[in-house]
């Protein structure tokens, strides 16, 4: 009897990574790529000058003073001022513009009179982010127009500054947003989306290499240089990744938290914690779903479909609460959904105890799912009785 | 190359179609992807992104103010969609510690000054602490305790007048010298399913096939042995009818049907449907052969192209809007066909737009489907010629006796 030698199957895989590095460089060249895709798409954290137009059929001081105040808005900017409404809504349709301002004929002189004009603003939800956005802006200017008509009438009317301040805007909203205190929408998805894809291809390139050693019919040879333990030849295999993935995980969190400044108010030490945590967590299902279905074709494909799902059900862009009751308890079998609660507690609460706690327990219990297919897995790695093709 | 007759040909892509619908068939990791993902996956989002909005977040309510001004605010606040009042707390830390056990979303606080400066005609404040963990919590919640915010104004605006003795209708007239609609256009309850489901089906249909299609050309390259009898124009033509007719099918269901399932937006025309989406499908068809034939090995298709998805989400314009694009990924998504496919489907489904609306998504889908025709024929060509190598590759691995173990 041999004694099981982990080191035995780590030097083995170093070889065949010298040898055939493939994979694991496209594995590495898409994580770069994705890094510095999603760093310079999202540049400004929150997008900026929104076109929009202005329909003015009034054509008056009014309507034109109106415009300027739009364009002195971060948010938006106006690309163009059409004459009639159907313009403005084929250009919407066009997508040119994400929203409109409707200033009808007569309107300033209804304003003179006090006959209480109506003007209307128009979004385009079918682009929530740049509809919502284009909507704020509009709804402020509104709320201002009025606001400035207030202010001439009073003054015409013989009140001063002061009083005529406390009556037109007599409370303000401040918000506050925690831990995000820009509302910094870059910071907000990429602090998710980035270690997903870091999960993402761990979780491919693992069952790739446990796979192809049935496809390429070496599985006993692999086993027999870890002295014919499966846990040892196991855990030797997928040390290099391990600490391949691990260290550039950190180096993209030092990239996120370090030299972009995202928010972080908790504990460095909690980020790379959760770091090794996550990624063994993501080996571990790779493990599972080999074992479960030892053939490298099918094997492939259900992580990748396993993988995608990951980003929807992990809840950092859509509230689990909000999703159908059924999935609500699925959500817990995905390492990110884990690794995104102990971001929200550590970075943007900065507390611990056992909302901290709670999902670190949970990752480390992924690490059990091996175990369910040991033996499976052992067997099909000697005898590589499944189908291949 | 030996000249064919056009019924020689036609034979040929007839035997090609049915070797490719019998491959696709015989493929558990093909079928996977391109049925059971295709088939499966928009009903899985959509039970996903399953309520429309984010309504009735619980919020703690902390009232130093302890007045009428306050209290009555508080209930216009409670009475909003978006907001339930769910906690009232004695201070701040109570509704930090609800907060950090993330039983709330967010915390509305009045100062203890609240009521006396509105009494001394002062601007006061209320404060809004928003939990940032998804955006949509920080939308619902502004948007909540600023509707409930521009009411209370206007009521206070008018007894303020009241108290000048501004009364009745002049008072109103100062009140809201402009009145304003706010329309929302082409997704009346501005729903995060409405406007995110429609792009993720074009993603779902134009990624299982370009999965799909990389997994079978790997496939191929992988196990080839020799040159391909059949010509390469013939080849191409015969495998792009073979995944046509399957993707019809799952198209169908994925980018028309469902939409109708699930009452997502649907306003389009389904006529226009069926003119925009066989462009679509052959743009996506021949951009996969294309790439297809690049791949050398079945699993680095399979790798490459799942981690690209979200790529090309972003990139799209759709999730982040395209003016804010940096002009090199912008240029780049040109070249994508499901940055156009999402575009003119979210237009003609969710906006009731035409193919005439669309001139740019539509030309583009069909020059890219010409081009992306040639580049197949191509790459085809290439991989016929640069894979023919199964007899040296094929390295006999020494195992060891298992009784040796």
């Amino acid at each position: 009897m041999k004694q099981p030698n982990i080191s035995g199957a780590f030097w083995r895989e170093i070889e065949r990574i010298r040898k055939r590095p493939r994979y694991l460089a496209i594995s590495l060249f898409l994580l770069v790529f994705s890094y510095v895709f999603f760093i310079t798409l999202m540049d400004e954290g929150q997008p900026q000058k929104l076109p929009i137009a202005i329909v003015d059929e009034d054509g008056s001081y009014f309507s034109r003073r109106l415009t300027h105040e739009i364009n002195t808005m971060q948010g938006v900017e106006v690309v163009a001022v059409y004459t009639n409404h159907s313009e403005a809504r084929r250009a919407m349709q066009r997508s040119e513009i994400y929203a409109f301002m409707d200033i009808p004929e007569g309107t300033y002189n209804e304003v003179l009179t006090f006959r209480r004009p109506h003007i209307a603003f128009y979004t385009n939800n079918a682009y929530l982010m740049a509809g919502s956005l284009s909507y704020r802006s509009l709804l402020t200017i509104a709320n201002l127009a009025s606001g400035a008509v207030q202010r001439e009438i009073l003054r015409k009317k013989g009140f001063d500054e002061n009083t005529i301040m406390g009556l037109i805007q007599p409370i303000a909203i401040e918000a506050r947003s925690i831990g995000n205190p820009n509302a910094n929408y870059e910071s907000y998805l990429l602090t998710t989306i980035l270690p997903g894809v870091l999960g993402l291809l761990l979780l491919m390139l693992t069952t790739y290499v446990i796979g192809i050693e049935m496809k390429e019919r070496t599985s006993r040879q692999w086993l027999h240089s870890a002295g014919n333990s499966l846990a040892a030849a196991l855990i030797g295999k997928l040390l290099p990744y391990f600490l391949i993935f691990t260290l550039l995980g950190i180096l993209g969190d030092i990239i996120l938290f370090g030299f972009l400044h995202y928010p972080m108010d908790g504990s460095q030490l909690i980020v790379i914690l959760s770091t090794l945590l996550y990624l063994t967590a993501t080996q571990a299902i790779s493990v599972l779903i080999i074992g479960a279905l030892p053939s490298l074709r099918l094997a492939l494909s259900v992580s990748a479909l396993y993988g995608v799902m990951s980003f929807s059900l992990s809840g950092f862009t859509y509230p689990v609460s909000q999703m159908f009751t059924a999935l609500q308890g699925i959500v817990n079998l995905f390492p990110l959904r884990h690794y995104y609660q102990i971001y929200i507690t550590n970075a943007m609460y900065a507390t611990g105890g056992w909302q901290l706690l709670r999902p670190m327990l949970a990752l480390s219990l992924f690490a059990i799912l091996p175990l369910f297919v040991y033996k499976r897995l052992h067997k099909a790695l000697i005898y590589l009785n499944y189908p291949q093709k | 190359m030996k000249k064919h007759s056009l019924r020689q040909n036609m034979a040929e892509i007839r035997q090609v179609f049915m070797k490719e619908i019998r491959g696709v068939f015989n493929d558990n990791g093909v079928i996977l992807i391109f049925i059971v993902a295709g088939l499966l996956y928009p009903i899985l989002y959509n039970l996903i992104y399953y309520d429309e909005n984010v309504c009735e977040l619980p919020v703690a309510v902390v009232d130093d103010a302890r007045c009428d001004a306050s209290c009555r605010f508080i209930h216009k606040i409670d009475a909003t969609p978006e907001i339930d009042l769910r906690y009232e707390c004695a201070n701040m830390e109570e509704a930090k510690t609800l907060m950090r056990h993330r039983k709330i979303n967010g915390i509305i606080y009045f100062p203890r000054d609240y009521g006396t400066k509105l009494a001394k005609l002062e601007q006061t404040k209320v404060m809004v602490f928003c939990d940032m963990s998804s955006f949509l919590y920080y939308r619902s919640i502004l948007l909540g305790s600023n509707h409930a915010m521009l009411d209370e104004l206007k009521h206070i605006e008018l007894v303020r007048y009241n108290a000048t003795g501004i009364e009745g209708e002049a008072a109103q007239q100062l009140v809201t010298p402009v009145r304003y609609d706010e329309i929302n256009m082409f997704c009346p309850t501005g729903g995060y399913s409405s406007f995110l489901i429609p792009a993720i089906l074009v993603m779902i249909v134009h990624q299982t096939l370009l999965l799909g299609v990389s997994v079978r050309y790997g496939t191929e390259n992988e196990e080839r042995k020799k040159r391909m009898e059949e010509g390469v124009f013939n080849t191409t033509v015969g495998r792009a009818l073979a995944y046509f007719i399957i993707y019809a099918i799952v198209a169908a269901f994925d980018l028309v049907a469902v939409p109708r399932m699930f009452n997502l937006p649907h306003i389009g025309n389904p006529w226009e449907l069926c003119q925009f989406i066989p462009p679509f499908l052959l743009a996506t068809i021949f951009f996969s052969m294309t790439i297809g034939a690049f791949i050398r090995k079945r699993e680095t298709g399979i790798l490459t192209m799942i981690s690209l998805s979200l790529i090309f989400l972003f990139i799209s314009g759709v999730a982040w809007p395209t003016p804010n694009i940096p002009i090199v990924w912008r240029y780049l998504s040109y070249l994508i066909p499901s940055t156009h496919g999402m575009h003119g489907y979210i237009r003609i489904n969710s906006m009731g737009a035409s193919i005439r609306d669309i001139p740019f998504e539509y030309i583009s889908l069909w020059a890219q489907a010409i081009i992306y025709f040639i580049t197949a024929c191509l790459s085809l060509k290439y991989a016929n010629r640069r894979y023919n190598y199964a007899s040296i590759d094929k390295k006999v691995v020494s195992l060891p006796n298992p009784s040796e173990a």
